[in-house]
């Protein structure tokens, strides 16, 4: 049975049942209200991010649920994305955050996983004022504390 | 406003704000979110991001520390081989408290040499949360290799 959707800006979405169900959200409000066929409202997605969302969650229709892992091997960070996601995941970077922003409130963890991941993939290999300057971000440390971090960091340095 | 006034306010730059940044600006100012990224982040690269603020620095230091596994060395000169001194060792010592007691409750995985890890994670008491401690040393001519791994 479809389940219609209905973005902040007030279009319907049709999508099946086990689509909409990836975001735990929408897959609790379901069970909630039980059978009905009255449309969901998500107030915080717009058309245009809601349309990239249904689409990563029909490609990952069939997916088993995740498992969550900790990995603590920096190594293995980043970077380990599949090439649908990673394509999937080549928007601006409005659109980028947008996703994210409503992966979280939909509750679609691997969403939000790929998300974040692509986010670290942008810093990295920046100089520190290439990251500061993508994503508008204002010094508000003194000269003193800088060095005090430096120095207590030092360890974490490459050398 | 006519369109004339309105293209004039927006030729200041620093009027004219990308709207690009505001999404990226609620994302990184939520710190569960900004935590979930910095999982992703290289090492080499958190260094750089605890440097740019304090709500950055707040929520990305403890994922700087949760593996400290460097060769490198302020605690290995603490604790191992006073030749290799630079500073004098009281200073040195002054540090590794310091660091330790403000960060050592975040180590979750410390690996190192013989010495130094395990003064390391003893010496200081703080190293609460160590989920791993990785040892390395050289004995009867080999290069040596322990691994406790603390079970929940």
């Amino acid at each position: 049975m479809p389940v219609i959707l209905v973005s902040s800006d007030n279009q319907d979405f049709k999508v099946d049942k086990e689509v909409a169900e990836r975001s735990i959200l929408i897959k609790n409000m379901l069970e909630d209200v039980g059978e009905s066929d009255s449309p969901i409202p998500l107030p915080n997605v717009t058309a245009a991010v809601l349309t990239k969302v249904i689409e990563y969650c029909e490609h990952h229709r069939n997916d088993p649920v995740q498992v969550p892992e900790e990995t603590d091997d920096p190594r293995k960070r980043s970077n380990d994305i599949e090439e649908w996601d990673m394509k999937f995941m080549q928007v601006d970077q409005e659109m980028l955050f947008e996703i994210i922003l409503a992966a979280n409130y939909l509750d679609i963890k691997p969403l939000l996983d790929v998300g974040c991941k692509t986010v670290a993939n942008i810093i990295k290999g920046k100089t520190p004022e290439e990251i500061r300057k993508a994503f508008n971000i204002v010094n508000d440390f003194t000269p003193e504390e800088e060095a005090q971090i430096k120095k207590e960091n030092e360890w974490a340095e490459d050398r | 406003m006519s369109y004339s006034y309105l293209s004039f306010f927006y030729s200041f730059p620093f009027i004219r704000t990308p709207s690009s940044y505001t999404n990226s600006r609620i994302v990184l100012a939520l710190p569960e979110l900004l935590q979930l990224i910095g999982r992703h982040i290289q090492r080499s690269d958190l260094l750089s991001c605890i440097k740019f603020c304090r709500a950055w620095n707040e929520i990305l230091i403890p994922e700087l520390w949760r593996t400290v596994d460097t060769p490198w060395k302020p605690w290995s000169r603490v604790c191992n081989e006073s030749r290799l001194l630079t500073g004098p060792r009281e200073e040195i010592e002054q540090w590794f408290r310091t660091a330790f007691e403000q960060h050592g409750h975040q180590i979750r995985n410390l690996k190192g040499p013989w010495n130094s890890a395990f003064e390391a994670a003893f010496l200081a008491q703080d190293c609460k949360n160590l989920k791993t401690l990785h040892v390395t040393f050289v004995a009867y001519h080999a290069l040596w290799t322990l691994q406790f791994d603390h079970q929940d």
